[in-house]
């Protein structure tokens, strides 16, 4: 099986709300806060490194980026990735979402044979989760986002599902791309000895240019634009719940979320 | 001006979700004068109808097809297109942001060639340009982005929560329109083998929308029971503290913090939990926070949004009265 | 006039050379294998100087100081130690005396005969005691097995012989000693109990006795080669390469050269596989150990015991000899390390297999995993915080390094102290009470990275050695003088392994800094009411460097009143945090914090005093989880700035 694992270079998730400004209606990122592939990305690398090992196949990491990342992609193969490919675009607009689907499509396009394209559950810079179903639109193949386990059975691939009321299991025609979210999927630790095997592999290096043009510009025609942004004003500021009873301060707790409209 | 609402039911019923849409789309309609409307797909949509004529949809287009039997991404989105084709599309489709919004929308809308964003806080729509505009939040939330698309019909899902859903019925004549379209069994690519519903209270923690976490406070593992019950309440599931973990009162799956499960409900609800940073660390994401604990000084009043300082065996019991009474 | 004659009533005496030399044989050939196993190991190539370790060395020898806790068992060794040293030298001096020059007769024999019976004694009860201590008491470690036996039983025989042949010789001779009684006084039962045997039987009696006694004697010299005697040439030369080494100080190892820690025992260093030798099972480790002691899957002893019994160079030890859970264990702490009689030093050879795990193998405990990844991806271990280094200083109108270029101090605030709510806290008193002093000072912020000290301790070399050359590099970039730091763990890494004192920097640690800003009158403090309060050692500031003062000047003056917890200063135990202890997800035994806390709260106390981020959280977690939420656990240094004067 050849899976294909789309991964994003995202700052870091955790970084602290006073690292994030607004310039000009643009975020502007502070320049000590660290970059690296998302968690929910992680989980994607994870899953097809497991499915590597229990049916055999190959591991290609793909990755869309307006700067060189190689070495980032040398980095995230120290897990057992076969090989990585990295799509430079020097226009990419990180927040859209619909252009980044459509040039990954072309680069998988590109690369051939491909059974199954795995994706984090959404980016953690964006939160969108676009990509993954957006790439199924785009290639016209089984779409399954948000799932827990895969594995495969008669030849056939079946994967767990979140769904509203628990969870479903599906079965699934391939070539198939689909979302993984982190709760089984944890990824494994690199060892030192990985890392300095992985930076004997090659990353592949594909302009934006040399993929089959039609459709495939990001920005040229975009489904979806961020026009503005803003810091939302995260500072807490708890609001007691006063009462003479816990009857009274529950009631007024009710009747504050209702206010709110968290109820 | 169309605004439609993409309408799911449950064995006949409205769902709650499609019932906060359409608190929304009749905003949107009011404000903005345009026609509301309802699509509405799969088995039951008939049924549904007379339901979505009350929540005050004009025009109501039921897709009724066997195929249509269970969700399927490729097969819904071929159907959709197909109405599309019959008729002309709406400016604006409002979509749940659930298990179907954020699989089909994305996926509609390359077909498409439509403008969509999803899990949007918050929508407006702008005079001038003639376009709705979605609150998305990015960064964790750090950053609240502006999003919208020239492409028409405009796609959004709606998270979940925060919107009235106990619309009272209007007095409303609505136009059914049922769609005939051909379907292929051929195109079915994922088939729904089996369904796994989480009891009450003991749902994934990832997914849970409503979370009711327990600390050290909670003294032992029968003030869990009534933990559970709350959570039972809001269809949430229970966390807790690396500290009750440890102490065995729970197992350890529903370790909440750094050293277990990151979560993101839309309401979290901590009790007798201290609010120690590594606790924190896995339910900074919650929406909503509130504290229940003894001890005014305890940190997590630093980072909830509400707090109840008293003893949480007083305090919860009545919480779940309370919203058994109002659901 | 009294002398002795070297084969008095032997005939063949001369054979007792050849058996000598056969011994002499044997034991070469033995160690000689025990060498070539050491030369398997790795080569450090370190330039020694020998006079400085050899004095170093001779003085843990001659004082035997290091067996001083266990008092007993000290007192036993060292008249074993003494008697061996004295007969040996004696039996010299016989030969001396009997095939070079004549010189023990009259007097001088008289008391060379009285010191060796003296010591002969003395080293006869030291070994009874050890043997009653390990049969009748029970109260040795490690297993009795049949080298054990051999260990205590062929001192005990070879003096015991020793006066049996003393004995019939004087009853054969009484007449030709006169005073026998005084000089020879522990062979006084022997001769009267033998005084009504006729003199034909006691010559046989004699030379049976003198050649049982012979060949116990060159047996027990052969043991040196083949039981845990071997410890009287493996330890004076493990003291001769370990001792004077700055206790809890790492070995830095090449990674460039795919050297990745220990997996078997030949990945070791020759002086460490010396050091596996050289432990005797004394079991003062286990004793100390915070993890044993709290039931968890670690014993220093046992784990170097399976090490020296291994015997296979080549297979790894983890899953073999060695359970994989008992090096997880570890926090790092130094007692076993401090308090080894013999300096084997366990807890660097737990470091060394972790860093085969993490670097070779990358296996190591999920909880530890996200603490090293977050260091790897942001440069701190608190995945989580969500804050960035300068978010804690808002409004404080702290100085930047990069802003200020030249100043007097450089405060190393350290990730707890920038990212952890708790510690926070401490790092805004520090700025408090440095403003209040008008030091000339600023922080690194962002441009601080973890000193990896606790990265280094779960095995990753690798991330230390990484994040050790960008922090160096970037305080060179800044002219001060003295860097102060609120962090233990930062301390010993600034200090002892970044060696930034080689480069004319001062690392002072924050309670020695303010103690100092008090003597000299620049802190004025009010003496504090007298609520009741202990401190609480950190490991790092405490045992391992040796600053126990400061911080209890700064309570005693502050607070008033302190009340010395029993085990404490050298003796402190561990508050289960280091060593990655405090990410650790581990529900064997007992909780360390825990097990620390009861101790702290021994005296009824209202507060505990520390000077360490990682205590702070593990002692305030554990007085909440024992249900003591509402004893304090302060820094000392805001003990202080309660006290300011002018304030």
């Amino acid at each position: 099986m050849r899976i294909v694992v789309c991964i994003k270079l995202v700052p870091d998730p955790e970084a602290a709300v006073s690292a994030f400004s607004i310039e000009d209606e643009k975020v502007v990122i502070e320049d000590y806060v660290p970059w690296f592939f998302g968690p929910y990305d992680e989980s994607a690398i994870e899953a097809a490194l497991r499915l590597k090992e229990e049916y055999g196949g190959e591991v290609i990491l793909l990755s869309l980026d307006p700067s060189d990342i190689r070495e980032k992609m040398v980095e995230a193969m120290a897990t057992g990735a076969d090989r990585a490919i990295l799509v430079e675009d020097r226009n990419y607009d990180r927040t859209d979402s619909y252009g980044a689907a459509r040039a990954l499509a072309a680069a998988i396009r590109k690369i051939g044979h491909v059974d199954l394209v795995l994706c984090g559950r959404q980016a953690s810079d964006t939160d969108a989760g676009i990509v993954a179903p957006a790439l199924a639109g785009l290639l016209d193949c089984a779409s399954a986002a948000v799932v827990r386990n895969i594995s495969q059975a008669a030849g056939r691939i079946v994967v767990e599902q979140q769904a509203d009321e628990g969870a479903r299991t599906l079965e699934v025609i391939l070539p198939a791309v689909l979302s993984v979210t982190s709760e089984n999927y944890t990824l494994r630790y690199a060892s030192l000895a990985s890392i300095m095997e992985a930076a004997a592999k090659e990353v592949l290096v594909w302009d934006i240019s040399e993929l089959p043009s039609e459709n495939t510009a990001p920005g040229e025609n975009p489904y979806l634009r961020c026009i503005s942004a803003h810091v939302p004003d995260t500072e807490v500021e708890c609001k007691i719940i006063d009462g003479d009873s816990a009857e009274e301060q529950v009631s007024n707790l009710f009747a504050e979320l209702r206010r709110d409209k968290i109820l | 001006m169309k605004i439609a609402v993409y309408a799911e039911a449950d064995k006949g019923a409205v769902t709650t979700e499609t019932k906060e849409l359409f608190t929304l789309g009749a905003q949107l309609a009011e404000k903005y004068n345009g026609e509301l409307q309802a699509i509405v797909m799969g088995p039951g949509c008939l049924a549904a109808s007379a339901q979505l004529t009350q929540l005050g949809a004009k025009r109501i287009y039921t897709v009724e097809h066997p195929l249509l039997d269970s969700f399927e991404t490729r097969l819904y989105a071929r159907a959709l297109i197909a109405l599309f084709q019959k008729h002309k599309a709406p400016d604006l489709i409002l979509f749940s942001h659930n298990q179907t919004g954020r699989d089909l929308v994305p996926f509609l809308a390359v077909q498409l060639k439509a403008g969509a964003c999803l899990d949007c806080t918050d929508l407006t729509f702008n005079d001038s340009t003639g376009l709705f505009y979605g609150v998305h939040p990015l960064y964790g939330g750090n950053v609240a982005g502006l999003y919208t698309t020239n492409n028409k019909p405009q796609l959004f899902t709606i998270r979940k929560g925060g919107r009235d859903c106990s619309c009272r019925p209007v007095e409303n004549n609505a136009e059914i329109i049922p769609v005939n379209i051909d379907l292929n069994g051929t195109e079915i690519l994922t088939r729904v083998v089996q369904r796994t519903f989480a009891p009450p209270g003991e749902g994934k923690l990832e997914d849970a929308s409503v979370i009711v976490s327990g600390g050290r406070g909670i003294g032992g593992p029968e003030g869990f029971a009534l933990l559970r019950e709350l959570a039972a309440a809001f269809g949430g599931a229970v966390g807790a503290s690396r500290s009750a973990v440890d102490a065995g009162w729970i197992e350890a799956e529903r370790q909440i913090g750094l050293t277990g499960k990151f979560v993101h409900p839309d309401l979290y609800i901590a009790v007798g939990i201290s609010g120690a940073t590594q606790h924190m660390a896995g339910c900074s994401a919650a929406k909503t926070i509130i504290a229940v604990n003894n001890n005014p000084e305890a940190p997590i009043f630093r980072r909830a949004h509400y707090g109840i300082i008293a003893d949480y065996k007083k305090v919860l019991p009545l919480m779940i009265k309370t919203r058994y009474l109002y659901s | 006039m009294l002398s002795r004659q070297l084969f008095w009533g032997i005939q063949y005496g001369w054979l007792t050379y050849l058996l000598a030399l056969l011994t002499i044989a044997v034991l070469a050939h033995l160690w000689r294998l025990k060498v070539k196993d050491w030369s398997y190991g790795k080569d450090e190539k370190a330039g020694i100087d020998w006079r400085d370790r050899g004095c170093k060395a001779l003085g843990h020898l001659v004082s035997q100081r290091l067996l001083g806790e266990k008092i007993a068992v000290g007192i036993a060794h060292l008249l074993v130690f003494y008697g061996f040293v004295v007969l040996f030298i004696g039996t010299v001096l016989l030969m001396l005396d009997s095939h070079l020059q004549h010189f023990l007769n009259g007097y001088i024999f008289v008391s060379y005969k009285m010191i060796l019976n003296i010591f002969g004694l003395l080293a006869l009860a030291g070994v009874t005691g050890l043997i009653f201590r390990r049969y009748i008491f029970k109260k040795a470690p490690g297993e009795s097995d049949g080298q054990t036996l051999a260990t205590l039983a062929l001192p005990f025989l070879v003096l015991l012989t020793g006066f049996l042949v003393e004995g019939s010789r004087l009853a054969i001779t009484v007449k030709d000693n006169p005073g026998w009684q005084f000089w020879a006084f522990p062979a006084y039962p022997v001769v009267e109990f033998m005084r009504s045997t006729d003199l034909a039987s006691l010559g046989y009696i004699h030379t049976l006795f003198w050649w049982v006694h012979m060949v116990l004697a060159f047996t027990m010299i052969t043991a040196i080669g083949w039981t845990k005697l071997s410890h009287v040439l493996a330890v004076p030369l493990n003291l001769f390469y370990q001792a004077g080494q700055q206790p809890g100080r790492l070995r830095e190892i090449n990674l460039a050269e795919k050297n990745f820690g220990v997996a078997g025992l030949k990945d070791f260093t020759r002086t460490q596989l010396i050091s596996v030798e050289a432990c005797v099972n004394a079991g003062r480790c286990e004793m100390n150990c915070p993890a044993f002691n709290s039931h968890k899957p670690l014993s220093p002893r046992a784990l170097m015991e399976a090490m020296r019994q291994s015997g296979v160079l080549e297979s790894p030890l983890v899953g073999n000899q060695i359970r994989e859970e008992a090096l997880w264990a570890c926090t790092t702490c130094g007692a076993c390390q401090k308090k080894c009689p013999v300096l084997a030093n366990p807890v660097e050879k737990i470091i060394d297999l972790r860093r085969y795990r993490v670097m070779a193998l990358g296996s190591l405990p999920q909880s530890l995993q996200a603490p090293l990844l977050s260091l790897q991806k942001r440069g701190h271990p608190w995945s989580g915080a969500n804050l960035s280094r300068l978010d804690w200083a808002r409004e404080l109108n702290v100085p930047l390094a990069a802003k200020k270029k030249d100043f007097e101090v450089l405060f190393w605030v350290g990730c707890a102290g920038a990212l952890v709510e708790r510690n926070i806290k401490v790092s805004r008193t520090i700025v408090e009470l440095l403003q209040h002093c008008k030091v000339d000072f600023a922080i690194l912020g962002q441009e601080e990275s973890c000193t990896c000290h606790m990265a280094r301790r779960m095995g990753n070399e690798y991330l230390y050695q990484v994040n050790a050359k960008k922090n160096i590099a970037k305080l060179q970039q800044y002219s001060f003088r003295t860097i102060i730091t609120a962090c233990p763990h930062c301390y010993h890494t600034l200090k002892n392994e970044y060696s930034l004192e080689g480069e004319g920097l001062q690392v002072v640690s924050h309670v020695v800094f303010f103690r100092d800003l008090i003597k000299r009158g620049l802190l004025q403090v009010k003496k504090g009411s007298g609520t009741m309060v202990t401190y609480h050692d950190p490991c790092y500031y405490g045992r391992i460097n040796q600053i126990f003062d400061a911080p209890r000047e700064i309570c005693a003056l502050a607070d008033g009143s302190l009340i010395e917890t029993a085990k404490s200063r050298e003796d402190a135990f561990c508050c289960g945090g280091g060593g990655g202890g405090i990410w650790q997800d581990d529900k064997s035994g007992d909780r360390i914090n825990e097990v620390r806390a009861k101790q702290l709260l021994e005296n009824n106390v209202e507060r505990i005093a520390t000077s360490c981020p990682f205590c702070m959280q593990m002692l305030e977690s554990a007085l909440s989880s024992v249900g003591r939420g509402e004893v304090e656990v302060r820094d000392v240094v805001e003990l202080l700035a309660e006290q300011l004067k002018d304030k």
